[in-house]
């Protein structure tokens, strides 16, 4: 795969481009494949912006960390002996050494195998070997590790910032966080990540993936052809054409943008109605009625897939295992590597309390449609992979994409939609792509 | 879920002959794979079958298996596989259009009696798998350990694949999906 050359243009100025494409309804297809707005994404985007870290589970005990990313930042993530979750740049005050090169652990101390420098869990320095033989006021109270700026959860998903004056996580989020509440509350221990993540590379610009994840009902019926011939979709075909209940409201709150499916009442999606009372138990009043009410005569709604601005994404779908209709949970986060690839991350999740037998059906159901050998997933790389390799091509780079879908139909949001943010009664809609590429361009302009 | 006894510390002598025979049927399964022969390769599979990949993490040295016991790359019985080769047969499994070019090198066999079965044997070996699609011009690669029990049955190939368990090299995947069958 060839990276694109800078074209030597200014890269304010192809920000500017892009803005007055996705004004006037198309898309250039350089976004996909340019190192000068790779290295923008990096300075004026990642930085400032909330990231997915990491979820509450995987560091459920005082010594317990991963080593994540913030743009190209590697991060550790780790509780402290407080309880409290912190995040810090991977790399040693002394001489920069990285400091941790495990991806997951439990440890007392992370110490560099450099000098010998050792930190606590709370990333303070407890431990300088020689200490006053070869210090005499060594400052260490100001040499502890380099924190990220802004560490917070909500609803158990981890989130960073490494700017201090970003509005808080819930700010970000705006009207998009109390929507989780329709995925995490099914069980009143919330929900656990199952093992580790999956995590691979994809020759793609991170974009793409997210946009697939925030508005492109359209692609399903044709790139995942073979998923509904071999009956692996837990809803009919008809459902997910134009007009049909699977594709039936898209939702813009926040930072994010969703799909819901528009959903009989008694359509659970394979969870136990055990785990929907629960459900119904827990959520706020208003929520209850996005659920039970929001799909229109009668019909609820259920969140199927989403992305959070930048780039963390969320599915939750009904897939049939063995027969038996059956729900998947996954979140995944498309890592930026370098111009034009992505490390893909992706985590399957269950109800912390459910059964064993659940839990393991659950798992096959995402082991089986998602991640790199999911017989969902594996059709849409393809997909994603040809768009970042064309956009190498001094014309096809140049050559604008149509986005004008919803458009010439003037379709108008619901008017009476139960929750915050603004609903339209369909997913055939280009502008969840156009309002994902505008915030991008916003970022990058200021 | 099955785990397979580790061969090298409870090893038994197999005569020369079994482990001949052995190798052979795991050499005729590569060969099915790289020449997408699935239907076939779906017929030397035990009914029972159990064929797990587990995502691997890499963990600081003695704090705990780098294998997850529950998340997976591939966790499938006969019926899953068989669902994920009529997704192949459909012509619309796009990943796969055009269909990979592997080619499955499998190496370093050691064949033991399965302790617990008479005409069962357990197979540690290492697999090297390489991949092209199209006009690729970049091998794609996955290596790992397999442990495999194969069983002695009436077929044609004379045994079927009772259990594999592919321990990858990798963490994260420099393949772009994991739509072959390792």
């Amino acid at each position: 795969m060839t990276i694109a050359p800078p074209t030597g243009a200014e890269p304010a100025n192809r920000v500017r481009e892009v803005a007055d494409h996705v004004e006037n309804g198309s898309v250039p297809t350089f976004i996909y494949n340019d190192p000068q707005l790779f290295e923008l994404e990096q300075k004026k985007l990642f930085p400032r912006v909330w990231v997915f870290l990491a979820h509450r589970s995987e560091v459920p005990n005082p010594g317990d960390f991963v080593v994540r990313s913030i743009g190209t930042d590697s991060v550790i993530v780790i509780r402290g002996d407080d309880g409290e979750v912190r995040a810090f740049l991977n790399t040693c005050r002394h001489r920069g050494a990285k400091l941790c090169n495990a991806e997951v652990g439990s440890s007392r101390t992370l110490t560099c195998i450099y000098h010998g420098w050792s930190y606590n869990r709370e990333g303070k320095l407890t431990g300088v070997p020689f200490g006053r033989a070869v210090y005499k006021d060594l400052p260490k109270e100001e040499l502890g590790l380099n924190p990220v700026a802004q560490v917070d959860q909500v609803e158990g998903f981890i989130f960073g910032c490494l700017d201090p004056e970003a509005p808080s996580l819930l700010d970000y989020l705006g009207d998009f966080a109390p929507y989780l509440q329709l995925v995490t509350k099914r069980s009143a221990a919330g929900l656990e990540v199952v093992g580790y993540p999956q995590r691979w590379i994809v020759e793609v610009d991170w974009k793409i993936p997210t946009e697939n994840l925030v508005g492109d009902a359209y692609h399903t019926p044709y790139s995942h052809h073979s998923a509904s011939e071999v009956g692996l979709w837990g809803w009919s075909y008809g459902s997910m054409q134009p007009g049909g209940t699977k594709v039936g409201v898209h939702v813009q709150a926040g930072n994010g943008d969703f799909a819901m499916a528009r959903r009989s009442q008694d359509f659970t999606y394979g969870y136990p109605p055990s785990m929907i009372d629960v459900l119904r138990s827990q959520i706020s009043p208003e929520m209850a009625k996005v659920f039970d009410e929001g799909g229109g005569d009668g019909l609820g709604t259920w969140p199927t897939r989403g992305s959070i601005f930048p780039n963390f994404s969320a599915i939750n779908l009904p897939i049939v295992i063995h027969g038996e209709v059956t729900p998947l949970m996954s979140v995944r986060l498309w890592q930026p590597v370098r111009p034009g690839v992505t490390e893909a991350w992706s985590w399957c999740l269950v109800e912390a309390d459910a059964a064993a037998e659940f839990k393991e059906r659950s798992s096959r159901a995402y082991t089986a449609a998602m991640g790199p050998s999911g017989m969902v997933e594996q059709d849409d790389m393809e997909n994603w992979r040809t768009i970042t390799a064309g956009a190498v091509g001094e014309q096809t780079r140049e050559a604008p994409q149509y986005v004008r879908m919803g458009e010439d139909l003037g379709i108008k949001p619901i008017a009476d939609w139960p929750g915050p943010g603004t609903a339209w009664p369909t997913q055939y809609l280009d502008l969840p792509v156009r309002t994902f590429l505008k915030r991008w361009t916003q970022w990058l302009s200021q | 879920m099955t785990t397979v006894q580790q061969p090298e510390q409870r090893m038994r002598l197999v005569e020369a002959e079994a482990e001949r025979q052995v190798i052979d049927f795991l050499l005729l399964e590569a060969q099915l794979l790289d020449g997408l022969r699935f239907d076939d390769w779906l017929n030397i599979l035990a009914p029972d079958i159990t064929y797990q990949v587990p995502v691997r993490a890499t963990r600081p040295p003695g704090d705990g298996s780098e294998f997850s016991d529950v998340m997976f790359h591939f966790n499938e019985d006969l019926e899953s596989l068989r669902m994920r080769v009529d997704r192949l047969k459909t012509g619309h499994a796009w990943a796969e259009v055009p269909p990979s070019r592997t080619r499955h090198f499998v190496t370093n066999f050691r064949v033991s009696a399965d302790p617990d079965r008479p005409d069962s044997y357990l197979v540690a070996s290492n697999l090297l798998v390489t991949r092209i699609r199209g006009s690729e011009t970049t091998w794609q690669m996955v290596s790992g350990a397999r442990r495999d029990r194969v069983r002695r049955c009436a077929s044609a190939a004379g045994f079927e694949l009772a259990h594999r368990s592919v321990f990858l090299d990798l963490t994260t995947l420099t393949t772009y999906n994991l739509a072959f069958f390792l």
